[in-house]
């Protein structure tokens, strides 16, 4: 109905324009239209253009009069129809601006500022300002502003910005991370609260300079719990600036980091520790060889001057022993596990032989029981290494007060693993010292004459074999260990 | 040439290490420092025997050469049990160490003991029981 009586008005009113008397005012229009730096541009209500202005022209990239014609679509970057989109709008109120998107001659976008005027017979009329390096920068905005506020809400810091009295203004959300507090509960908190109190003197020091950055390498904040949290801090005082007017802080957490040094602290003292105990170990032998160098200087009977000389092999040979134990203590914890078929009996036989040079040995009445009917894959050295120092042990330690000394060694071979037992009727361990005994030049006995390293290495290698060793003893009588090899057989 | 009567009636060698031991036994007889001479090749065996004589002063050593570096009761740990001692002892005997360390904190250390008279790196030899000698 309104189309209808539109239509008629819209011809009457074209009737009266085209009369002589509305001529003047026509061209007076046309010549605004023509001359305006907008596009305006009219469409029928089958959306052709009905009439296009030089603007439109250029500010789409066509040639005069090519617009005539073309339909609105081609000109909008998305299919929505541009009027149903606005048509409540312009029912009510015959017009709309809005923000949209063009399309011109090359097929390139840009936005737009469009201004609608519905007519009655259904045609409108547009007027659109190009808009878009405005809209652009818009976006970047919005896009930087977003970017920012990712950056600063995932930040592993935390972020702070305080007033020029430190109370906090800002704060990112990564204090809930590290301090425990959720942003509200701290805001317009005075930051000192946070700070334990013999550091709470550093950050005075912010407010000295404007613009630059201090650093404080260790400072100690106070978790919501109460715990100490190490954190490396940056500051800028840009109270100054009318942008930001407050203090920018960066709290890092350091945990991590104080946590490696101080394992590193302990690894230095160790390793001083273990440097001192070798250098004394070694030079122990040289200051006794001295001193028997020194007596047989005095001594002339030639009998007294062989035992000196007997005396001072042996303070070479405990010093010979000592490094190799030293190597293989190195050579153990670097060494890759190495796979290889191991025959007990062989292994046994090559130990056996060189326990004759063990003093006790001799007396010592020593009985292996091998029962190996399968492969048996491990590392040979390190298995070498535990059998020899166990078998050693038992016989340094043994007592010779019983009157048969024994040392019973029994080897079970399965397909998972390997059974090692050396018992002996030995000197045996007092319980306190169970433990102790596979530590690092710890010596159980007054009568040790040793390292202090053969369990230590033992020890090591089995833990390197993810095998496992235990004790059973008692004191003044008997000792036996038991050592579990894993079978490397079914491994690569 | 008249002997020298020996310097000491009686006085304890306090060491694990069997030849440093023999070497300084040698070397304090060569030098006649003491009359007799006790050997005790570990820190409990020593602390033992002087508990077991403390009433009977003429078995006090007077003078105890005492080794640091020993298993379980080391010079630190009998030192320590010493000053538990009763006075008949500690006034009686005076301790030497003897250790094969020459480092300087150990040495501060030790000497700090009110009953540690002296600190010789080992071995002994003739020119400290000399020097001994006109200490004592």
């Amino acid at each position: 109905m309104i189309g209808k009586i539109g239509r008629l008005i819209h011809s009457a009113v074209l009737n009266a324009l085209s009369s002589n008397a509305f001529r003047i005012e026509r061209s007076k229009y046309e010549m605004l239209l023509n001359e305006a730096s907008d596009a305006i541009y009219l469409v029928n209500l089958k959306g052709e253009i009905t009439f296009a202005n030089p603007s439109a022209h250029i500010l789409f990239g066509y040639q005069d009069g090519e617009l005539l014609g073309k339909s609105i679509d081609q000109l909008i970057a998305n299919n929505t129809d541009v009027l149903s989109t606005f048509s409540t709008n312009i029912i009510e109120e015959k017009g709309a601006v809005v923000q949209q998107e063009f399309i011109k001659k090359d097929k390139s976008t840009f936005f737009g500022e469009l201004s609608v005027r519905l007519f009655d017979d259904g045609s409108h009329q547009a007027i659109i300002r190009d808009i878009t390096k405005g809209i652009i920068e818009q976006r970047l905005l919005l896009e930087r502003e977003r970017k920012f506020k990712i950056l600063v809400e995932n930040a592993f810091d935390i972020i702070i910005v305080l007033s020029a009295d430190f109370k906090i203004k800002f704060v990112s959300p990564a204090i809930k991370k590290i301090l425990g507090y959720e942003m509200e509960e701290v805001l317009g908190a005075n930051s000192n609260t946070f700070i334990e109190f013999r550091d709470r003197v550093a950050i005075k020091n912010l407010l000295k300079n404007h613009g630059i950055t201090y650093a404080i390498n260790d400072l100690k904040l106070i978790h919501k719990n109460g715990q100490i949290i190490h954190s490396e801090v940056n500051a800028v005082n840009f109270i100054n600036e009318p942008l930001i007017n407050g203090i920018i802080v960066n709290c890092h957490d350091i945990s991590e980091r104080i946590k490696t040094e101080q394992q590193l602290i302990n690894t230095n003292y160790e390793l001083d520790s273990f440097v001192y105990k070798v250098s004394h170990d070694l030079k122990a032998p040289l200051r006794s060889m001295l001193g028997l160098i020194n007596l047989s200087q005095k001594e002339n009977a030639d009998d007294t001057v062989k035992l000196y000389l007997d005396m001072m092999v042996r303070s070479i040979h405990n010093m010979d022993v000592f490094i190799k134990d030293l190597t293989h203590f190195s050579r153990n914890s670097r060494m890759e596990v190495v796979r290889e078929s191991i025959n007990f009996h062989e292994l046994v036989a090559k130990i056996d032989n060189s326990l004759k040079f063990e003093e006790n040995a001799r007396i010592i009445k020593i009985d292996y029981h091998i029962n190996q009917n399968q492969l048996f894959y491990s590392d040979p050295s390190r298995i070498e290494t535990i059998v020899s120092n166990l078998l050693s042990n038992a016989c340094k330690y043994h007592r010779f007060d019983s009157n048969n000394p024994y040392i019973n060694i029994k080897i079970d071979v399965s397909v998972i693993k390997v059974i090692i037992e050396i018992s002996d009727n030995g000197s045996g361990i007092a319980d306190e010292y169970h433990n102790k005994i596979f530590q690092m030049f710890f010596r159980a006995s007054e009568k040790s004459q040793g390292s202090g390293l053969g369990l230590y290495i033992v020890k090591s290698a089995i833990d390197k074999l993810e095998g496992s060793i235990t004790l059973h003893s008692i004191h003044g009588k008997e000792s036996t260990f038991t050592v579990e090899v894993p079978n490397l057989l079914t491994r690569q | 040439m008249a002997i020298e009567k020996p310097y000491k009636k009686l006085v304890m060698l306090v060491d694990d290490n069997e030849t440093d031991n023999f070497i300084h036994r040698r070397v304090l007889e060569m030098g006649n420092f003491s009359e007799n001479i006790i050997v005790k090749n570990s820190g409990k065996s020593a602390l033992e025997y002087l508990e077991a004589n403390q009433s009977n002063p003429d078995l006090i050593p007077e003078v105890i050469f005492l080794d640091i570096n020993m298993p379980i009761v080391d010079g630190f740990v009998f030192l320590f049990e010493f000053e538990s001692f009763p006075d008949t002892i500690k006034n009686h005997a005076k301790i030497i160490v003897l250790s094969s360390s020459d480092n300087k904190k150990d040495i501060d250390r030790i000497v700090d003991n009110d009953y540690v008279i002296h600190f010789i790196t080992k071995p002994l030899s003739e020119d400290s029981i000399a020097e001994l000698k006109k200490m004592l």
